[in-house]
């Protein structure tokens, strides 16, 4: 009876875990597999980020580079989307990228030269569609079709934003705020990555890093064949795309979400010109946002950042924390906060006297859909004329549950690494 | 008979799951936990390796700068190895770090100014230390026990190396090779990070980019439990520090590096535009030193496959044939292979962008990989210069650390097609 009973279940547990891959029941890593995870890492991915590009349009100025690269030995085709800092997706093409194809964009000729890469080769943009470009960035207005939609970016003299670049299906004009772009457009295979570099030549100065590789998990299929298959469901709490989805259906994307707290280095020394900046991509909360022609538009397109605790070299914390329906307009949503640590740090630091220590960023926000905040942190150390970028550590990966503010006279959490186990 | 036994498996599943958090047995991914992978990722680690400094012995010269952060509330220690490009641990010493602690480091201090941190706090070397260190970097000379050991380092006019960084119980005089060192010393908490910066004040261009996080997994514990304790056992086919326990089972947990890479390549000269590689290696099957510490012959590593891509898609590879060819590039275990591509790899002609594939398995006569053999890991960094100008960033790996090593490909006249490893690992 027993015998009966018992070789069903183990049998069961057996197929179940072993089936697909290599999962262990207990201990650690349950898997060993690639694409089996919510940490965000240096491997081949679905989609890349560009967290934060900036171009001037005056020739010589500064620029954003990316490269694009296809590590498979199928044609590939990568949808470029760029974002304003207000998340206004201006312009979208393609790159036909053939197998082992790398393709590198300078940002400088797309937004102000106008030269796009198409399916069909190298296109220029008219003189009306840039000058339509140009006024958007600029002046932060657009119109689209009859109506004119305002504030759609931070509108300074210098083109400033994000870009998405994700592998589809084949050339689109769809965005990633279309719904058909989750059931038609999108692809699963983790074949791209990239880097990319700012380049300011007048002041003689670059820095650069990975793009953010940002994995499809399950991988493979298409969104059809996925909505069906078991095998293709998809565990992630949300995903990086989960905004511009139906709420009922959230996961089409399969992407890995972004994590909400970061621990960031910093140092800052007037005398000898050390300062530390940080570029920030966070998503905004979505009710904060309108839509104009079909397009989601952040009103205020603020940097909602819930807690900032700034410790110096001798532990000592400094903190803002968001009360309650408060946030503090700490910038746009993808911007880079300033050159010094003081642009975004709390005033009593200062650092004439203050030299060094760690920022810890939490971002934690839930959006009124209950997905949570995502966001990625680069830290920026110069010293006179030279810099050097890096990415930051999260203090979890994008499944980790948001941090409750930490330690404060009222209570918290301790701020630190996040829980192992994430529900 | 049924209902108990239903009710044992329910109430083992239940109480399993949140022990060890949510399993999904069908999709992706099958864990969402963190701490609960073989992909190197930036999150808080228990080791942190920084894969490759150069100390400038001159004042106001090259140097390597890094930063160590304890992000838990509690205090930590923080042990610290100095090795050197062929791998000997030259110096260590030790980072007592308050909760949420944070410390930097200069190179130079330490290596020619000789100023350390202990836990009793700054110290600084005798002269003589000293000037056994500055030997050891620049003849590749250092006496142990009595005798003389050479090949310890690639004698050049700089000091260069690698560091690691290890969370352990308290402070500490054991090294990597001491096998104590990972029963009773290091631990397995993930309250480590951290990054780093090449700095050339003569020349002007700073890069750097994050230390490398490598997590323990699972996370917790010490030697001692963790070695009775089946809930910490260990599911990697190798460790990060296996070499160093060969042939006891490796007990450090931490997670193994991947060994293949690829990140895109630029020059020109005209323009001032160059691109280099910062490559740390470790390899696993080697001969015993004479010394003790265990080294490759002469010190030099063989790049098992290097395969370039044009923007054309056109490629050229290279790769091992047995026995290893004598003209296929080598480097010590750490090397920024000079500031121009072309100084160690394959070449086009005329052509000024594309992208290079590393295959940096070790190399094995057989051709054929059990996952109980040595596989080698990697650890790949990309530097671009634009006139005075530099940037860095890590190459992206084609597996994790768990995937099997890639056969030679198609394009070296192997018979593997280039590309990410497969999902699933053995």
């Amino acid at each position: 009876m027993t015998k009966h009973h018992c070789c069903p279940i183990l049998l069961l547990l057996i197929v179940t875990l072993s089936g697909e891959a290599a999962v262990y029941p207990t201990a650690g890593p349950r898997s060993t597999d690639n694409d089996d995870s919510c940490d965000i890492a240096l491997l081949p991915a679905a989609t890349l980020l560009l967290p934060y590009y900036e171009v001037e349009f005056g020739a010589g100025g500064k620029t954003t580079l990316f490269t694009v690269m296809n590590v498979s030995h199928t044609e590939r085709i990568a949808h470029v989307t760029l974002w304003t800092d207000h998340r206004f997706p201006l312009l979208t093409f393609d790159l036909r990228l053939a197998p082992y194809d790398a393709r590198s964009i300078n940002l400088y000729d797309v937004i102000a030269g106008g030269r796009i890469e198409s399916c069909d080769g190298t296109q220029t943009l008219s003189a009306e569609v840039l000058a339509r470009l140009r006024k958007a960035i600029t002046k932060g207005i657009i119109y689209v079709g009859s109506e004119s939609c305002d504030q759609i970016s931070g509108a300074g003299p210098n083109a400033i934003g994000f870009a998405t670049i994700d592998l589809v299906a084949s050339c689109t004009t769809l965005t990633p705020e279309d719904p058909a772009y989750y059931t038609e457009a999108i692809r699963f295979d983790n074949v791209l990555a990239g880097d990319y570099q700012h380049v300011d030549p007048r002041q003689g100065t670059a820095e650069g890093s990975s793009l953010v590789h940002i994995r499809a998990i399950p991988e493979g299929s298409d969104a059809a064949t996925r909505s069906l298959d078991p095998r293709f469901q998809t565990n992630f709490p949300n995903t990086f795309y989960g905004r511009y989805q139906d709420p009922a259906r959230l996961k089409l994307d399969g992407r890995q979400p972004l994590p909400t707290a970061f621990a960031v280095p910093w140092e800052a020394d007037t005398h000898r010109g050390i300062a530390t900046s940080y570029t920030i991509w966070h998503e905004a909360e979505s009710v904060t946002s309108r839509r104009c022609e079909g397009r989601w538009v952040n009103d205020y397109a603020r940097l909602f950042l819930t807690e900032m605790v700034h410790f110096d070299a001798e532990e000592n914390p400094q903190r803002e924390t968001v009360s309650s329906g408060v946030y503090y307009p700490y910038g746009t949503e993808t911007k880079a906060a300033g050159r010094y640590a003081n642009d975004l740090l709390p005033t009593s630091f200062d650092p004439r006297y203050e030299h060094s220590g760690w920022v810890y960023f939490n971002f934690r926000e839930i959006h009124s859909s209950g997905r949570k905040a995502q966001a990625w942190v680069i830290a920026t150390r110069s010293e006179g004329r030279t810099a050097s970028a890096r990415d930051t550590a999260a203090l979890g990966n994008g499944c980790s549950p948001s941090p409750t503010p930490s330690e404060t006279p009222y209570g918290g959490g301790a701020l630190g690494p996040a829980p192992n186990v994430n529900p | 008979m049924k209902l108990w036994l239903s009710f044992i498996v329910a109430l083992l599943i239940a109480v399993a799951a949140p022990a060890f958090g949510a399993l999904y047995p069908s999709g992706g991914p099958h864990s969402t936990d963190n701490d609960d992978s073989c992909d190197i990722a930036l999150l808080p680690a228990a080791t942190l390796l920084l894969p490759y400094y150069e100390v400038d012995f001159g004042a106001g010269g090259k140097t390597t700068l890094f930063t160590v952060m304890n992000v838990s509330n509690t205090e930590r220690i923080a042990h610290v190895t100095v090795l050197t490009d062929r791998s000997f641990p030259l110096l260590t010493f030790d980072l007592r770090l308050a909760p949420y602690d944070t410390r930097s480091i200069n190179l130079y201090d330490v290596i020619v100014g000789g100023r350390i941190e202990s836990c009793d706090g700054p110290e600084t070397l005798s002269a003589e230390m000293l000037a056994r260190v500055r030997k050891a970097f620049t003849t590749g000379i250092v006496p142990v026990d009595s005798r003389l050991c050479g090949s310890i380092s690639g004698a050049g006019l700089n000091a260069a190396g690698f560091v690691t960084i290890d969370l352990v119980a308290s402070c500490t005089t054991l090294t990597l090779h001491d096998r104590a060192y990972f029963t009773d010393a290091i631990r397995f908490d993930n309250v480590l990070a951290g990054d780093y910066q090449h700095v050339d004040p003569r020349n002007g261009p700073a890069e750097g980019s994050s230390l490398v996080h490598i997590r323990a997994i699972p996370e917790g514990g010490d030697a001692g439990t963790r070695a009775v304790d089946p809930k910490y056992q260990v599911n990697f086919p190798g460790t990060f520090y296996g070499r160093y326990q060969d042939p006891a089972p490796p007990l450090d947990a931490r997670q193994p590096l991947p060994t293949v890479f690829v990140a895109p390549w630029e020059t020109d000269r005209r323009a001032g535009v160059a691109t280099s590689w910062i490559i740390w290696r470790d390899v696993r099957s080697r001969d015993p030193h004479t010394c003790g510490y265990s080294e490759i012959d002469d010190g030099r590593l063989v790049f098992p496959e290097i395969v370039r891509f044009d923007d054309s898609e056109n490629a050229i590879g290279e790769g091992v044939d047995a026995p290893p060819c004598s003209c296929l590039p080598t480097g010590p275990e750490t090397s920024a292979a000079g500031r121009y591509a072309d100084d160690h790899f394959l070449q086009f002609e005329d052509v000024d962008s594309g992208w290079l594939y590393f295959n940096l398995a070790e190399w094995l006569p057989s051709g054929e990989w059990r996952p109980s053999d040595p596989k080698g890991q990697a650890w790949v960094v990309a530097s671009r210069t634009f006139g005075s100008a530099s940037t860095m960033a890590d190459a992206v790996a084609l597996g994790n650390g768990c995937s099997r090593p890639a056969a030679e490909s198609e394009i070296s006249e192997g018979l593997a097609t280039l590309g990410p490893a497969p999902n699933i690992n053995p």
